[in-house]
């Protein structure tokens, strides 16, 4: 077997030689001398070219090889654009969302009396933000190239404005000795609170793929906690302080209930504030701008094309996408249908 | 006229495109030639409406290959030849004009939301596409496109 390759590539080349040198004097005899020197210098271009292409990197590229179609985008120009696009379509999120957020705290008062310190009571702050609305603005994101066809975003996202609503719970539980003499009680008000100014990051990827015709950078954002500082608005406030002190009396313990002291806990219990997850439908897939396409016109015949993904591949240099193709004559104008007899 | 293949060669920088067929005469479709045409793609253009890539492919040369008529084949050979060399314009109809099955997009969009409590406006960014550079070698057609986005400089707001 071997043996015959051998043989059969020696007669090839034999043969071919023998059809160049008829080739060549055949051309001599019948070439003038300046299609002699344009033949030569065609040669002579054809090297240095093949030695130009030889030199240049790009051509190195596999993906360049695996279909019938070939698109490199620059991926700094790409990364421009997810960055300007993300910039320009979260410029301005409105967020109205019902976050059923719970927040909780407890302490104890405690008194120093001739007997020692004594517990007088416990106090809980319940707070439940049913309703909350925000107005969110992205800066320019960050963006790096990851592995797997990804780039890397970190998007700085600013809180314009915030303002959520609920109710809160306050209530005292008196202990030991002030069981005897204290009321317990509860007051419960809704209250509105707005958001502290902010900022954050929200950072994610975006995933190249192959979609049917179109190349997609998919958003990939993990659900992440991002926290959120509130104070009560001012008339909110007027109304936790009105609803204590209409508890500060004898029987309800106000000796151990002292309202500033109280504001200043929920002041603080809204400022430690309480984390909140972006919703993630908040990214959208982008559309790349070069596409293949499944139809395409040829004198008015209309070709379906089958576009089968071959390569996709994200490098810090390009973004490379390669597709092999197959035609299927779908209509044909009525001129360009075959006749029984052609004519000129 | 009836073509019946085309054969594409994109080599040495030129993209050659040949196409053989057939003519006949309409009042005898038995009197017929072998033809071969030779064209390039020696333009590639970028429909600014629809982003489509569309090659023109013009007609440089006619060869006619083989004539079939009873009796007396030459004079009609002449004269396939002679309307060849006369008028190679009458021929590109059959191929001047070729969609290459990539769109390049006039803008990146990304649409509205109105969902689950989220509203965000559609956002978009028109590119200017344009083609820059065709070259035919290695049996493939390059074609180089530059694209300018509206892309905000330095750090925003």
């Amino acid at each position: 077997m071997k043996r015959w390759i051998v043989a059969a590539a020696a007669g090839g080349v034999i043969a071919g030689a023998a059809g160049a040198t008829y080739v060549a004097l055949r051309r001599a005899e019948g070439e003038s001398p300046r299609l002699r020197a344009l033949r030569g210098m065609h040669q002579s271009l054809r090297r240095q070219f093949e030695s130009h292409l030889g030199a240049e990197r790009l051509l190195e590229q596999p993906e360049l090889q695996a279909g019938d179609i070939t698109v490199g985008i620059r991926t700094p120009y790409l990364g421009n654009l997810i960055s300007e696009v993300s910039r320009r379509y979260l410029d301005r999120v409105e967020l109205d969302l019902a976050p059923n957020i719970h927040v909780k705290q407890s302490g104890e008062v405690k008194k120093d009396t001739f007997v020692g310190t004594l517990t007088l009571g416990e106090w809980k702050v319940d707070l439940d933000i049913q309703r909350l609305n925000a107005t969110l603005s992205a800066d320019t994101p960050e963006i790096s190239v990851a592995e797997d066809n990804r780039v890397r975003v970190s998007v700085p996202v600013r809180c314009l404005a915030a303002r959520g609503s609920g109710r809160a719970r306050f209530s005292w539980d008196s202990k030991h000795v002030a069981n005897f003499v204290c009321k317990d009680f509860m007051v419960e008000e809704s209250l509105e609170a707005t958001a502290l100014p902010d900022q954050y990051r929200v950072r994610g990827a975006f995933s190249f793929l192959q979609k049917g015709d179109n190349i997609l950078a998919r958003p990939e954002f993990p659900p992440e906690k991002f926290h959120v500082r509130v104070d009560l608005l001012p008339e909110s406030w007027q109304k936790v302080e009105a609803a204590l002190r209409a508890q500060d009396t004898w029987d309800r313990c106000a000796a151990g209930i002292d309202p500033p002291e109280v504001l200043a806990k929920l002041r603080e219990l809204a400022q430690t504030g309480f984390d909140f997850k972006l919703p993630r439908s908040l990214f959208r897939a982008t559309v790349m701008p070069a596409q293949f396409r499944s139809r395409v016109d040829v004198q008015g015949t209309q070709v379906d094309v089958a576009v089968e993904p071959r390569a996709l591949r994200l490098s810090a240099d390009y973004l490379w996408y390669a597709a092999k193709l197959r035609a299927h004559i779908v209509s044909m104008p009525p001129a360009a249908r075959p006749r029984p007899s052609p004519t000129p | 006229m009836r073509v019946e293949s085309v054969h594409v060669a994109f080599e040495d920088g030129f993209a050659l495109v040949q196409l053989r067929g057939r003519a006949s005469l309409v009042s005898d479709a038995q009197t017929s030639a072998e033809i071969h045409l030779y064209g390039g793609i020696d333009v590639v253009d970028l429909d600014p409406e629809t982003g489509i890539l569309r090659g023109r492919v013009t007609i440089f040369a006619l060869e006619t290959q083989r004539v079939s008529l009873v009796g007396v084949p030459a004079p009609v050979r002449r004269l396939v030849d002679d309307l060849g060399r006369e008028q190679l314009k009458v021929f590109e109809p059959l191929l001047n004009s070729i969609e290459i099955p990539v769109r390049l997009e006039q803008k990146v969009e990304v649409p509205a939301v109105n969902q689950s409590g989220i509203k965000i406006a559609a956002a978009s960014l028109p590119v200017q596409a344009a083609v820059v550079d065709v070259k035919a070698f290695r049996g493939k057609l390059w074609i180089c496109a530059s694209a300018k986005a509206e892309i905000a400089k330095g750090k925003p707001r």
